[in-house]
């Protein structure tokens, strides 16, 4: 099993529409997915068909370790597995000092998700999809620490790219294998065309060659509970997002193939 | 007052009778006498009479053509004379025909006949697979491989080649002299073929090698027996004749066995590498000559020449405007690139070059004609050459046209049957590049600047100055190279008549350079560079030869002269022999680029327009002015270029006539030599067929649309109005806009306005759009707020590809020698009925129109 955490050094990246997509979309090249949510916002569930915010997840399981987290899991029709974050209840949220505790404890264990996640077994090519909050906080360290590989949204903004050099080190220097994808691209406005020119400078082959473009039928999809992808199939993002799956999917095999060896044959 | 009192009886006496007999007083002319007749019928009754009468002139009227408010007059004119009808045209609308026929790239003929055949090829063709399966298969290539080792090989031992040579010599010698009995002549006919047919069917080189020898071995054998056997004539106008028709047949030979020469390798060169750094390539002008081209023709290829891969300091793009248009200077300035005119305007092309030359400082110059779009790997693919060898002075990449030709437009073949250039392009430049003789066309080709300046520039002393200059070059010892990469593209000359003033031209700068820098004498080249450019120059006098083959059977069907001595049997033991084998050995060869027998119909098409030019030329190599040729016009209605085709009209009425003669002749005169009669009214049948297909290209078929569709399918995606992408692919684009074919149907309206985004690499260029049609999954798109910046990036995502035009050859049909054939005879078929069509057009127009127009 492969872990991808998705993250971003702005807001409003879609990281959470990104990850929902491509649970789906991997689901459908025959891996098989757990889409995780590491971010208090608690609004990945509603990507998988959820009516209203998700009470069990990791929150929950933070504050009550003696729980199972599996019991939190929420399956959808495709297959796909989501773990919330979790912590919705009908008076509200969790409260301050519930709040304060999980931050400490994620703070005072960087490998807690990683731990986590090595106890979940995935059959052959799973693949475990970390969504995450904005980057710096804990818990996109959680994510960075628990990832194999870390998908960076990027959005055409001035923003993304002063933020961009920061994540790009703090990355390089945990070793961590990284792949950036653009997001929200339109080529009618003069500055995303200009941004992806710059991105291409910087980062050279780390730009994913898929960059997803902008389009109103992504969030329109939401609103709607529809899958993005199953609801607008000939929609230029959708066709981006079945590329960057595609990619992932391969990428996910030969790490596996990679590992097989190195870990003395074990299946 | 008499007059009212008259008018009043009248009235009443019709009033009474009308009352009396059941009639209205207003009632027509037919009601009355109707009543006369029969009475009106009671209340409640039908009408039989007035129904039956309904009905009889319902039927005359429809019968007749006449209207209800027809006059007596029109009745009585209409029951002697039919009515005009429009008068249905005889010739297959060839278009129409083929979406008939679907994509198959078949004729018409030939799809029929191949449905009635359809369950012997099904048969023939499972029997020869099973036999095909069960026989070892011959590694050919390999084979092949080896006889290129051992070759080699023995080309290492010192006085081999020579002496195999005249080994080869001396048995050709033998072969071509030994007298044969007839039927021997046909054994060994036989024989010949059967190898001729196994050999085309087995790939590689050496097999071609074996065909063109058996070809000459043939040819010499029919050469020898001509020249000894068959000019012995009665009389001395037979004799005047004959001679006349051996000269021709001599002028064939040459051409046959330079062409054998000059195409005997085609080098296929690749494209050498650059130096890894950028510093280190050389400076290079781009000019781009124009003269009365309008900017929307001149435009894409500057924009495509500017961006070219090359380095910005390094590459220079000149527009050479030799109309002094201030409109041009503007668009020069608005999009960077140099501007250079000039005050007196003497020797075209040349001279604007020339003059270009001393006010430019590239190491190198590449030369487009105005409308030839370079691809941005133009200078990349072809500069490598230059750095590789130092005394290379001219690399020369193929002329590619995008739009049809008028042959391929009127005779619907563009994609089908390669045109008339690519047999120039694909093989027999490639061939000379093998004798180092590729010479310069004028466009899509670099030069080395200090070598132009040599020899004292562009040439200036014939209207081909392109040739002339690369003989110069060759002459002080330089060499060039021919890439057969499309590079570039352009627009086909529109109008018939302006691709024959551009071969006009042509032939009349060939013969002035056989006439006064004949590559035959003077120092520098070497033998088959002189070869190579002498068949070039030869190739362009085809004209009187080509007249004489179409004039010569009338000799005979009209005057009974035997221009021929020889019987009918001998005839076809060595005539046959000739004629197939190296029809099968040229086929091999030019294969794909040049299908069989039509050679025939471009060059009858040419020969009456290009044998005064070439005499004058020969003549008087002074005499004689240059045209431009016209490009990017539109031909808004079908006509037949009667002034164009006159000639041909008239070679063909006397070889109908001779037909004719032919018959009488059969029957009466030549009672006793049948067969004579029949092979020249064969011969005459195909001259018909070559003569009918070159009237019918003069019918200008109706263009639809000014800026030409090239297809490409590339992914595009569309921004609709409401913010939502689709994904989709081009299927043509062209200057003013583009076709989509969408994933699914839908509903455009026309007018809607919608982005398109489409990418050259890793780089978007959006292009805002309106929908100019939509249809199913069809869409239609036309760009707005068009600026040159757009339609750079449009160039840069279309024309200026690198592989826009690799595919290129992939379309070449190969050739089948009996198919080209059929497709032959039919568009002679076709022609000789377009011609019927137009003629009876013309009596139309003239006898029943302008009458009219005058009343």
């Amino acid at each position: 099993m492969k872990t991808i955490a998705i993250i971003s050094s702005v807001g409003g990246a879609g990281r959470t529409t990104l990850t929902a997509a491509l649970a789906g979309l991997l689901g459908a090249r025959k891996h098989a997915v757990l889409a995780l949510e590491c971010d208090p916002r608690n609004v990945l569930a509603l990507y998988g068909g959820l009516r209203e915010p998700a009470g069990a997840g990791l929150a929950s399981y933070l504050l009550n370790p003696g729980s199972a987290p599996a019991e939190a899991a929420l399956q959808s029709d495709d297959g796909t597995l989501w773990l919330p974050w979790g912590g919705a209840r009908p008076q509200g949220g969790l409260s301050a000092a519930e709040q304060a505790m999980i931050a400490a404890t994620l703070h005072r264990q960087p490998g807690w998700l990683r731990d986590l996640l090595a106890q979940v077994d995935l059959p052959g090519n799973g693949i475990a999809l970390v969504d995450t909050a904005t980057w710096p906080s804990v818990h996109a360290e959680q994510a960075i620490a628990a990832a194999d590989l870390v998908v960076v949204v990027v959005p055409p903004t001035p923003l993304a790219c002063a933020t961009l050099l920061r994540l790009r080190a703090e990355l390089a220097g945990r070793g961590k294998q990284s792949l950036y994808v653009a997001n929200g691209i339109s080529p009618a406005m003069a500055l995303h065309t200009d941004i992806i020119a710059l991105l291409r400078q910087l980062l050279g082959a780390e730009l994913s060659t898929y960059r997803i473009h902008a389009d109103s039928g992504v969030p329109e999809a939401l609103a709607r509970n529809q899958n993005f992808s199953l609801a607008a199939p000939h929609s230029q993002a959708a066709h981006d997002m079945q590329g960057l799956a595609t990619w992932l999917s391969s990428w996910v095999k030969q790490a596996s193939r990679r590992a097989a060896p190195a870990a003395g044959g074990a299946p | 007052m008499s007059k009212g009192v008259l008018r009043n009886a009248w009235m009443r006496i019709k009033r009474v009778t009308a009352q009396q007999i059941g009639v209205g007083v207003d009632a027509g002319a037919h009601l009355w006498a109707l009543r006369l007749a029969f009475r009106q019928p009671r209340p409640g009754q039908r009408d039989w009479a007035v129904h039956a009468y309904g009905a009889v002139a319902g039927h005359l009227r429809n019968e007749l053509g006449v209207t209800e408010k027809a006059g007596v007059g029109t009745w009585l004119g209409r029951l002697f004379f039919r009515p005009r009808r429009r008068r249905a045209h005889l010739a297959a609308d060839l278009r129409h025909a083929r979406h008939q026929r679907g994509k198959q790239r078949r004729s018409i003929l030939l799809g029929r006949i191949g449905r009635w055949l359809a369950p012997v090829y099904g048969v023939a063709g499972r029997t020869g697979q099973t036999l095909h399966a069960w026989l070892p298969s011959v590694p050919w290539e390999r084979l092949s491989e080896r006889v290129d080792r051992w070759s080699a090989k023995l080309d290492r031992v010192p006085f081999m080649k020579p002496v195999i040579l005249l080994m080869a010599l001396a048995a050709a010698l033998a072969f071509w002299t030994t007298p044969l009995p007839l039927a021997s002549q046909f054994q060994l006919f036989i024989l010949v073929c059967l190898v001729m047919l196994v050999a085309r069917r087995i790939p590689g080189r050496w097999p071609t090698m074996l065909m063109v020898s058996l070809s000459i071995l043939m040819t010499g054998r029919y050469i020898w027996w001509r020249a000894t056997q068959t000019l012995h004539f009665a009389t001395s106008i037979e004799a005047l004749f004959g001679y006349i028709l051996f000269a021709a047949e001599i002028y064939t030979w040459i051409v046959l066995f330079f062409g054998y020469i000059q195409t005997a390798w085609p080098l296929n060169r690749h494209p050498k590498p650059l130096p890894d750094d950028p510093a280190e390539w050389p400076t290079v002008d781009i000019y781009i000559p124009t003269y009365n081209e309008p900017l929307s023709v001149v435009s894409p290829a500057v924009l495509a020449a500017k961006s070219m891969d090359w380095p910005r300091d390094k590459l220079r793009v000149y527009l050479l405007d030799d109309g002094s248009r201030e409109e041009f200077n503007q668009f020069a300035a608005e999009v960077g690139v140099g501007y250079l005119t000039r005050e007196e305007h003497r020797f075209a092309k040349a001279g604007n070059i020339n003059h270009a030359l001393g006010l430019t400082s590239g190491d190198y110059i590449a030369i487009f004609d105005c409308d030839h779009i370079p691809t941005r790997s133009f200078l990349q693919t072809t500069m490598g050459e230059f750095l590789a060898d130092p005394s290379c002075a001219l690399v020369q990449t193929p002329h590619h046209f995008f739009s049809p030709d008028p042959f391929e437009r009127n005779y619907d073949t563009f994609l089908r049957i390669p045109n008339e250039g690519s047999l120039f392009y694909g093989l027999i430049q490639d061939g000379n590049d093998f004798w180092n003789a590729t010479f310069f066309c004028g466009s899509c080709a670099v030069i080395k600047r200090a070598p132009l300046l040599e020899v004292g520039g562009i040439a200036v002393e014939t209207v081909t100055e392109d040739a002339h200059t690369s003989l110069k070059m060759h002459r002080r010892g330089y060499r060039s190279a021919y890439l057969r990469i499309v590079q570039a593209a352009g627009l086909a000359t529109e109008s018939l008549s302006g691709h024959i003033g551009q071969r006009i031209r042509w032939a009349r700068g060939m013969a002035q350079i056989f006439r006064i820098d004949n590559p035959w004498v003077g120092k520098g080249l070497s033998f088959f560079q002189r070869i190579c450019y002498s068949n070039a120059m030869l190739h362009f006098f085809y004209g009187f030869p080509r007249l004489i083959f179409l004039l010569m059977p009338c000799a005979y069907l009209f005057f009974g002269l035997h221009v021929f001595s020889a019987d009918a049997m001998a005839v076809m033991a060595y005539v046959l022999p000739y004629l197939f084998v190296s029809g099968l050995a040229n086929s091999r060869i030019q294969g794909q680029y040049r299908h069989s027998f039509w050679a025939e119909v471009y060059e009858s098409v040419l020969a009456w327009y290009t044998v005064l030019p070439t005499t004058v030329a020969f003549i008087n190599p002074k005499k004689g002015k240059f045209n431009v040729t016209a490009k990017g016009g539109l031909i808004e209605k079908e006509y037949l270029d009667w002034s164009t085709s006159k000639p041909y009209v008239w070679l063909l009425g006397i070889n109908l006539l001779a037909m004719v003669a032919g018959i009488v002749r059969i029957f009466t005169t030549q009672r006793d030599e049948p067969a004579t009669v029949l092979m020249n009214m064969v011969w005459g049948l195909f001259n018909v067929a070559m003569l009918g297909a070159a009237v019918g290209v003069a019918k200008e078929a109706r263009q639809v649309r000014v800026a030409h569709h090239v297809p490409l399918s590339v992914p595009a995606m569309l921004i609709l109005p409401d913010g939502k992408t689709l994904a989709c692919h081009t299927e043509n684009y062209s200057t003013g806009g583009l076709g989509i074919v969408l994933p699914d149907a839908l509903k455009f309206n026309a007018g809607e306005a919608l982005g398109v985004s489409l990418s050259r690499g890793d780089q978007e260029y959006y292009f805002p759009a309106v929908v100019a049609r939509c249809s199913g999954t069809r869409l239609g798109l036309k760009f707005e707020e068009w600026s040159y910046e757009k339609e750079a990036q449009l160039i840069q995502c279309t024309f200026g590809r690198a592989d826009a035009w690799v595919r290129w050859e992939e379309e070449l049909v190969p050739d089948k020698p009996l198919h080209s054939f059929v497709e032959v005879v039919e568009m002679g078929y076709q022609g000789v009925l377009r011609l019927f069509d137009a003629c009876l057009d013309a009596v139309e127009a003239v006898a029943l129109r302008r009458p009219r127009q005058q009343g």
